[in-house]
């Protein structure tokens, strides 16, 4: 049993991973904590879902539909939003976010109030044995998608030229902007990027949880408790973050009582910001 | 408003009285030629789909008014809307008790809803009122007398869940996989009775949170347990989950569950027919919807709502609309509160046959409906049973 | 001030007195429901404004402190058989001692890392409520014994001039609070903490202070909502109450007494106005949070304030 709850926390923690890093990405360009991500979350598994229903398109344009509007949705939201706003006080960013993610749901509501509609798996197919442990293929899909998004990630901000740029940008945007760096476009397409990394993780999971407006709600809490966990603002804390807390969801619920799975994500965050507020690999400093 | 301060203490004190002067006959909401129906439901919000028991009863009283109406006087029905939120149905019911002014009320889909109107209902009995589908048990018992309870409570649902398992030859060991909140438990708690009854206990039982997007830990459990038939407490998403979940880690033990989700359904969101074939659903109506027999009802539901889904909770709402109609017009031309929860009280074996089993009031007892059975899918085709079918 | 200057604001009290006074003898009872229900929200505002306006902190313990106010009053009544006044008086002091509790961390835990373990600490709460079912009758909630007064039930206008009183003696207490040393101490800190405290105010005990404080008339709000609505169930309690109170203190006005009111009036009246349009709430609130964020960033009160002066110096810090 031991080994199957690890291997099945670390698919399910993949998820977490891929939602904590596309607000991690947010978090680094705009210093904001974007409570709308479970809504990037909601909109992208929608996103597909709505022309393969109603326009009968194949699920590999709908896929690209989905990224490509997500995309644009997470850079208009920073044009429009974010940045009129960057010099007012911190709360007010905080709470547009919250408003979009209250906006978001409702008009999803609205369309789609009334149904819990089923997506079907990207990869379908029987489980896959590995001696005891048992995988579905999309699980397997979800590890090797997060993997090599991770190393993608590693590869550009460690390697290319333009990963330093960004990197530099984020770190100190002053400096990188009298150095000619164009802050607010790097800006505006981190957003990009992290709405739709925020709309994979949709797209991943929904053939498990069926698309419904409210979707976004519980990852977005485990979200924050991955980011927490490996310490905010940090990349590869995020995916460790997010791993790790999948695993000890399913042990505790394993070993303990299943009446703990729902509560781990906020006992992690509640004792990590007690005892280590910078988590396992996260920078020493407040980001107020 | 000129009054003096005399007098208007006077209104005040009249106006918190009025409650109390319930002796006159009550014939409020009835005019010359209508009688004021509300009703509330989850049009919006998380739980929506509860909105299809509500669109089935306006049909119906749709299809009343159609038809010549009841002694004279035509239905005149107003819907709120409560998101399922106790606190927002807590508002809806005072605007239709105190601002709409309505003869009776016809609502209520989630019990946690109907059971936070349940205090009002007291400090106003002669104020009658219809559960629209909500099933916990708590709602009708103890009873109370201006309460009726037109569905199958979760008491009737559970045991019938537990005899059904047990009917499987050779079953004694019982797993339960249930939700922690209120519906979860008013289901468990009877299931556990009708277990203890029998001399028997759940060989394990695990909660699976709303929103879960996994199960492996309680699944995991589950198998270890090595059980006969598990009992599955689950809303859609979470049933969803369970019934892949189940299949993946080869739990091969019937699934029984409850009259919150629809066969159909299931079966389409699972798209797996290996996981379907063993899930039992209690079946609340009395026939499967293809069936020549609910051709009527299916016909009433679409000429007032052409544009929304015809689900078995479509029906659920109906038996309680008709068994208001049947009392109203019992009740005759002289209509009051008083004479109108009398002739509830009077009604039995009312089988308009969409229920799954025939509608009895007694004033002891408002739980009408005892009887339910399960629904499976035999080669492709909804088919309804009472026991284990032989062979599996 | 000029004699006739004083003349015309007591005047103007006298009337809203006597308005006040007289509100139930042209409202049925479910608009009684409505306006029993704004003035909870009014206190509930107006303590979430303490942390979050006077001393500026991002602490979203709002709906815990509430919850454990409604908790304490209803377990008060439906177990130890306490009468109302008394009730209250329990949740007012359950939310100090849980703000005290929470403000301890806070001392610790800055910007948004307060923020989320706040949040964390509510549905920490949430949990709590449904699995000691023991002590808190579970996930279904309960009804606690309906409050009574010499005997009589208190209907929706006897409850009408509690909460008024509550809610008049509620905003008295914490002017009286801000305008002290410690109440002046929160804007210093919230404008500049190493000034404050190079200017020897004690940073970390008017901290915990102005939380207690929130705290308190947070849970005293909560025990009103708690007579209010005669059930107590922990979905209540979640992340759509938190937001709530964040959106009436948003658009209200941050720091602002006059704010938290309008903010409490109109997201309490709009939802009722919303009813022929279900679904259309969420879109409107949404709307109406993002227009006041954009152009009104000191909300509705700084909006007032700015145009009448008297409302300024007596209402409205900045």
């Amino acid at each position: 049993m031991l080994a199957q709850l690890i291997v099945s926390g670390i698919a399910v923690g993949c998820v977490y991973a891929l939602i904590a890093l596309g607000m991690t990405i947010l978090f680094r360009s705009t210093t904001v904590v974007n409570f709308c991500h479970g809504e990037f979350f909601m909109l992208g598994a929608f996103a597909v879902l709505v022309p393969l229903q109603t326009l009968g398109w194949s699920y590999g344009w709908c896929l690209v539909f989905s990224l490509g509007l997500l995309f644009a949705v997470g850079m208009a939201v920073e044009r429009g939003l974010m940045r009129p706003l960057q010099s007012a006080p911190h709360i007010s960013l905080a709470m547009m976010t919250v408003a979009l993610s209250y906006l978001f749901k409702g008009i999803s509501r609205f369309f789609y109030g009334r149904e819990v509609v089923a997506l079907p798996p990207l990869m379908a197919g029987d489980p896959v044995f590995f001696g005891e442990v048992v995988l579905l293929p999309q699980d397997m899909l979800i590890m090797g998608l997060v993997l090599l998004v991770v190393v993608a990630f590693f590869v550009f901000f460690q390697k290319t030229e333009i990963g330093k740029v960004v990197e530099a940008a984020s770190q100190t945007p002053r400096g990188a902007f009298l150095s000619g760096i164009n802050v607010p476009l790097l800006r505006n397409l981190m957003w990009g990027v992290g709405a739709a990394m925020g709309a994979l993780a949709g797209i991943l999971i929904a053939p498990n949880t069926l698309v419904y407006p409210d979707m976004g709600g519980h990852m977005l809490v485990r979200g924050f408790a991955a980011m927490t966990l490996g310490g905010f603002g940090s990349l590869p804390g995020a995916v460790v973050g997010g791993i790790v807390l999948g695993v000890f969801e399913n042990l505790a619920g394993g070993y303990l009582s299943s009446a703990l799975v729902d509560i781990t994500a906020y006992l992690v965050i509640i004792i990590v910001l007690l005892i280590r507020p910078q988590g396992l690999l996260g920078w020493r400093r407040d980001r107020g | 408003m000129k009054r003096s301060t005399l007098s208007g203490l006077l209104a005040a004190v009249a106006i918190a009285a009025m409650p109390l002067a319930g002796q006159a006959a009550d014939t409020t909401g009835v005019t010359a030629d209508t009688i004021r129906i509300g009703m509330f439901g989850p049009l919006t919000g998380p739980t929506a789909i509860g909105s299809l028991p509500l669109l089935g009863a306006t049909a119906i009283y749709r299809h009343v008014n159609e038809t010549g109406g009841i002694n004279g006087r035509k239905l005149e029905v107003l819907v709120e809307d409560d998101a399922c939120d106790p606190n927002k149905t807590i508002a809806a019911t005072k605007k239709l008790m105190s601002q709409d002014k309505v003869f009776m009320i016809h609502g209520g889909w989630c019990s946690g809803t109907v059971m936070a109107i349940k205090p009002e209902l007291q400090r106003h009995p002669e104020f009658p009122y219809m559960v629209l589908g909500a099933a916990s048990t708590a709602i009708s018992t103890p009873v109370q007398a201006n309460i009726f309870h037109p569905v199958a409570t979760t008491a009737t649902v559970a045991r019938s869940m537990v005899d059904f398992a047990l009917s499987k030859p050779g079953a004694k060991r019982i797993a339960i996989i249930s939700h922690s909140d209120e519906w979860g438990k008013s289901h468990i708690e009877p299931a556990l009775a009708e277990l203890k009854a029998r001399g028997l206990e759940p060989v394990e039982t695990a909660y699976l949170e709303r929103g879960s997007t996994d199960a492996t830990s309680q699944l995991l459990r589950l198998r270890a347990a090595k059980p006969d038939a598990v009992l599955a407490i689950l809303y859609p998403p979470e049933l969803t989950i369970y019934l892949r979940d189940a299949n993946k880690y080869g739990i091969k033990a019937p699934t029984v569950t409850t009259q919150g989700v629809s066969l159909e359904d299931m079966v389409k969101r699972v798209g797996n027919p290996a996981a379907t074939r063993e899930l039992y659903v209690f079946y609340p109506l009395s026939r499967t919807l293809d069936d020549a027999g609910f051709k009527k009802w299916k016909d009433i539901y679409t000429a007032a709502h052409p544009k929304d889904p015809v689900e078995t909770l479509s029906f659920m709402g109906m038996t309680g609309a008709l068994a208001v109609v049947e009392a109203l017009k019992r009740a005759g031309p002289d209509l009051t509160r008083e004479k109108f929860m009398a002739e509830l009280d009077k009604l039995r074996d009312f089988d308009p046959g969409i229920q799954s089993g025939p509608l009895t009031f007694t004033p002891q007892d408002h739980a009408g409906i005892k009887l339910g059975k399960m629904i499976y899918m035999k080669d492709g085709k909804p088919t309804i049973v009472s026991a284990y079918p032989a062979g599996g | 001030m000029a004699d006739s200057c004083k003349y015309k604001r007591r005047l103007a009290w006298l009337l809203l007195f006597v308005a006040l006074a007289l509100l139930p003898l042209g409202v049925n009872n479910y608009v009684q429901f409505v306006i029993n229900t704004m003035l909870v929200y009014c206190l509930a505002a107006l303590g979430f404004n303490i942390v979050i306006g006077y001393l500026g902190q991002l602490a979203f313990a709002n709906a815990a402190f509430f919850g454990i106010g409604a908790y304490a009053a209803g377990l008060a009544m439906a177990r130890l058989d306490l009468a109302f006044p008394l009730a209250l008086a329990v949740s007012a002091i359950a939310g100090g001692l849980a703000g005290g509790l929470v403000g301890m961390p806070a001392l610790r835990v800055r910007g948004y890392y307060l923020a989320i373990v706040t949040l964390a600490f509510g549905e920490l709460m949430r949990w709590f409520y449904v699995h000691a079912d023991g002590i808190t009758y579970g996930a279904g909630g309960f009804s606690p014994p309906p409050p009574t007064w010499f005997g009589a039930p208190l209907n929706e206008t006897g409850k009408y001039y509690v909460f008024l009183a509550v809610l008049a003696l509620g905003v008295a207490a914490t002017q009286h609070l801000l305008k002290s040393r410690i109440g002046r101490a929160f804007v210093a800190i919230r404008n500049n903490e190493p000034a404050a405290a190079s200017l020897g105010i004690a940073v970390a005990r008017s901290k915990v202070v102005a939380f207690a404080w929130s705290g308190l008339i947070v849970g005293l709000a909560g025990g009103l909502y708690a007579l209010l609505n005669g059930r107590i169930s922990p979905d209540t309690f979640g992340l759509a109450q938190m937001l709530m109170h964040f959106a009436i203190v948003m658009i209200g006005g941050l720091g602002s007494l006059l704010g938290s009111i309008l903010g409490a009036v109109l997201l309490t009246g709009a939802p009722e106005l919303l009813r022929n349009f279900p679904g259309l709430e969420e879109i409107v609130f949404s709307l109406l949070l993002m227009v006041v964020l954009f152009f009104m960033p000191r909300g509705l009160g700084g909006l007032i304030a700015d145009r009448i002066p008297a409302v300024r110096e007596r209402l409205y810090r900045e």
